[in-house]
């Protein structure tokens, strides 16, 4: 069988394989102490179902040799969505964002209940987290402080149960024949349709997905800004707009938990900006 | 009310001053040429923006309005700091002008025609394909991409995505329309910095979904252009110059002319004979032989010469185009300044270069308006040569008539004879 490692995350390897003359994606745990998580999301992508958007289908799984899980899905020939923005055609935006919104408000009807401790818990471990990089000259902690005071006093009530992404970056959604894929679902620590809503303002607002880029060109900012401008729409029509603060509160809770795992100084300058800018308007009583 | 701005402000230098306060052909500056051919006259206001620096260093106010004063009344905007785009000049020109309605955007770097008056939500565009020349960094460009309807589905940036390339004109049909999207582009939550007009439009048609319409342009001449701009300075700098009559030489104009006086003296009871005409009276001044047929009344012949020139328009399917004269022309245009010199009424001298399309092609274009004395007086060749600071034994006069090649030789300068070419 021949294989190519893709770029994988989560402590994962990714590989593009063909046999048969047919090629397909395998996901590999990095090690056992991840089987677990990677099993939920191999079930999340296999369960999905959704009028707007697709997913890779689930072809098989298993244990390797080393004891670690493995799934096979589907390969989608196409680029990722934070790509294909740098040259999307403008007029083509609304329609994507109007499905991406109609998926995630779709799966949110489905609402459940999550314990108020939940996120209380989190942020006093992020406070923790946080007071072993006070060290660290590249973390601006004043900046910190006032972010994890601005969550602890927020109230989590809205946030409910309900199916989601759970990482759902421009990354990581494909791009094929005009139709959008999700991949790499994740479990986080709660599952609500608020967290993709505040993953897509993360790359839309704060251009997570371009970190790396040297520079994002002007056409991909005008086209960020109209995806930007547009989900906030969207978002403001739902239940006459009480939702958009309790996505920037989200958006701030995702960025703070970047950092204990971010170890070059360039992103933590980044996270710093964007923490900033998203408390900055929290503060001043949103948009 | 329609706005036309015109952004001055952040242009390349040339001969050690900005590059719209430099000048074309026949002393019209670049900042006056780019009015040319786009329907500047169907504008009710007019705005230059201009940078505090270059008023002060290079008498910028000073220089437009003196250049601008036979052209258009123009109003003149001073940016008291240097901007971070053309978006944000504009967005500092509306607030400070206090523009509303209608407005249109023109560059200050190239020369082009639209055949059509665009107006509303639009931008002015070059398709490569039919564009006979290529064109200087064209990486550089904004790109539009236009559906068969000749809608604008987008525009980007320095960005391959079609043939065809902003020329540098752009409308809207509401400045609010501009002003808002520039507001939401460039606040404090996701300032994007460095703003073009087709960054805006970009944004209106994806956020706002507005309609823009392409307007096609022709002639296209990019000033940015260092082997064009050089063109330009080569032919400036020679002093070489060829001065060409109208009526006999550029166009037989015979049957015109006499049908138009034809006419004219009919309603005042005279009767005019072609070949007597041709004979006696063609390519002259009317005081130099209507007396002779008419009447001594001034204000007869007067009312006559007015009559005739209202008439011209009528006959001017009858006029012959010397196809071989534009053929040597249009070589010599590439060494040699080119004048139209001639007795005609500018009024009917504007009426046949239009009827044949032709009122570019010429660095100076003088009338019977322009001189005290005609032909063969040769003040007017003189006249021409003073303008390009040519001197005669560089220029070469193109006549038919004994009154012009007369007036050439008084002049000094050679004179190729045009004996007919119908």
């Amino acid at each position: 069988m021949w294989t190519k490692a893709l770029s994988g995350h989560s402590g994962c390897q990714v590989l593009l394989c063909e046999s048969d003359a047919r090629l397909f994606v395998r996901k590999i745990s990095g090690s056992s102490d991840y089987n677990a998580r990677l099993q939920v999301q191999a079930e999340k992508q296999a369960r999905f179902e959704s009028r707007f958007v697709s997913v890779p289908k689930v072809l098989d799984s298993g244990i390797t040799n080393d004891g670690c899980y493995y799934f096979d899905m589907e390969y989608i020939r196409g680029v990722t969505l934070a790509e294909y923005m740098r040259r999307i055609e403008i007029g083509k935006i609304r329609g994507f964002v109007s499905r991406l919104i109609g998926h995630i408000v779709d799966v949110g009807n489905k609402s459940g209940y999550i314990k108020a401790d939940v996120f209380s818990d989190k942020i006093n471990a992020l406070r923790q987290s946080f007071a072993a990089l006070e060290a660290d000259a590249s973390v601006d902690m004043q900046l910190i402080n006032r972010a994890l005071a601005a969550l602890e006093a927020h109230s989590w009530q809205s946030f409910t149960q309900s199916s989601c992404h759970g990482d759902l970056t421009l990354e990581n959604i494909i791009v094929h024949d005009s139709e959008l894929y999700f991949i790499d679902f994740l479990d986080s620590f709660y599952d609500c349709w608020i967290l993709d809503i505040s993953t897509l303002l993360q790359d839309a607002y704060a251009l997570w997905a371009y970190r790396n880029w040297d520079i994002v060109d002007m056409n991909t900012q005008i086209r960020l800004a109209v995806f930007r401008d547009i989900l906030m729409d969207e978002l403001t029509a739902i239940d006459a707009g009480v939702w958009v603060n309790e996505v920037f509160y989200a958006l701030l809770l995702k960025l703070l938990r970047i950092y204990p795992y971010t170890k070059d100084e360039k992103t933590i300058r980044f996270l710093n900006d964007k923490t900033a800018l998203v408390l900055l308007i929290l503060e001043q009583g949103g948009l | 009310m329609r706005t036309l701005i015109v952004l001055c402000a952040g242009q390349q230098m040339r001969m050690q001053c900005p590059l719209y306060l430099n000048h074309y052909s026949c002393n019209v500056l670049l900042a006056a040429k780019v009015l040319e051919n786009i329907h500047a006259d169907t504008y009710d206001r007019i705005i230059y923006t201009v940078s505090q620096e270059d008023c002060e260093k290079y008498d910028a106010r000073n220089i437009l309005q003196d250049g601008m004063k036979d052209v258009y009344p123009i109003q003149i905007f001073t940016l008291a700091q240097s901007t971070s785009g053309p978006a944000q000049s504009l967005y500092l020109t509306i607030k400070g002008m206090n523009v509303a309605g209608e407005i249109a955007v023109r560059d200050c770097t190239s020369s082009f025609c639209l055949a059509e008056n665009a107006r509303g939500n639009f931008v002015a565009g070059v398709d490569l394909v039919r564009l006979d020349r290529d064109v200087y960094r064209v990486r550089q460009k904004s790109f539009i991409v236009v559906n068969e309807q000749g809608q604008i589905l987008d525009i980007v940036e320095k960005s391959f995505r079609s043939d065809i390339i902003s020329a540098g004109l752009y409308g809207f049909e509401n400045a609010e329309d501009f002003v808002m999207a520039y507001e939401r582009l460039s606040d404090w939550h996701h300032p994007i910095k460095h703003l073009y007009i087709s960054n805006i439009i970009s944004y209106l048609i994806g956020y706002r979904q507005l309609v823009f319409h392409f307007a096609e342009a022709t002639g296209y001449e990019d000033w940015k252009d260092p082997d064009a701009w050089s063109r330009l300075q080569d032919k400036q700098g020679q002093g070489k110059l060829v001065m060409v009559d109208l009526d006999g030489t550029l166009f037989d104009t015979r049957q015109v002319n006499y049908m138009a006086y034809r006419e004219a003296l009919e309603r005042h009871g005279f009767q005019l004979d072609y070949e007597y005409y041709c004979e006696h009276c063609n390519g002259k001044y009317y005081m130099d032989f209507l007396p002779q047929i008419t009447t001594q009344d001034e204000l007869i012949l007067h009312q006559i010469h007015m009559e005739k020139k209202a008439a011209y328009k009528k006959y001017l399917g009858c006029a012959v185009l010397n196809k071989t004269l534009i053929d040597m022309l249009r070589l010599m245009g590439r060494e040699y300044r080119e004048a139209l010199v001639t007795t005609a009424s500018k009024e009917n001298t504007d009426d046949i270069l239009n009827y044949f399309g032709m009122s570019n092609i010429f660095d100076l274009i003088l009338t019977r308006e322009d001189t005290e004395h005609v032909k063969p007086n040769p003040e007017c060749f003189i006249k021409a040569m003073a303008h390009f600071s040519a001197l005669p034994e560089n220029c070469i006069i193109f006549e038919d008539s004994e009154e012009g090649i007369e007036a050439a030789r008084r002049a000094g300068v050679q004179c190729c004879v045009v004996k007919g070419y119908r």
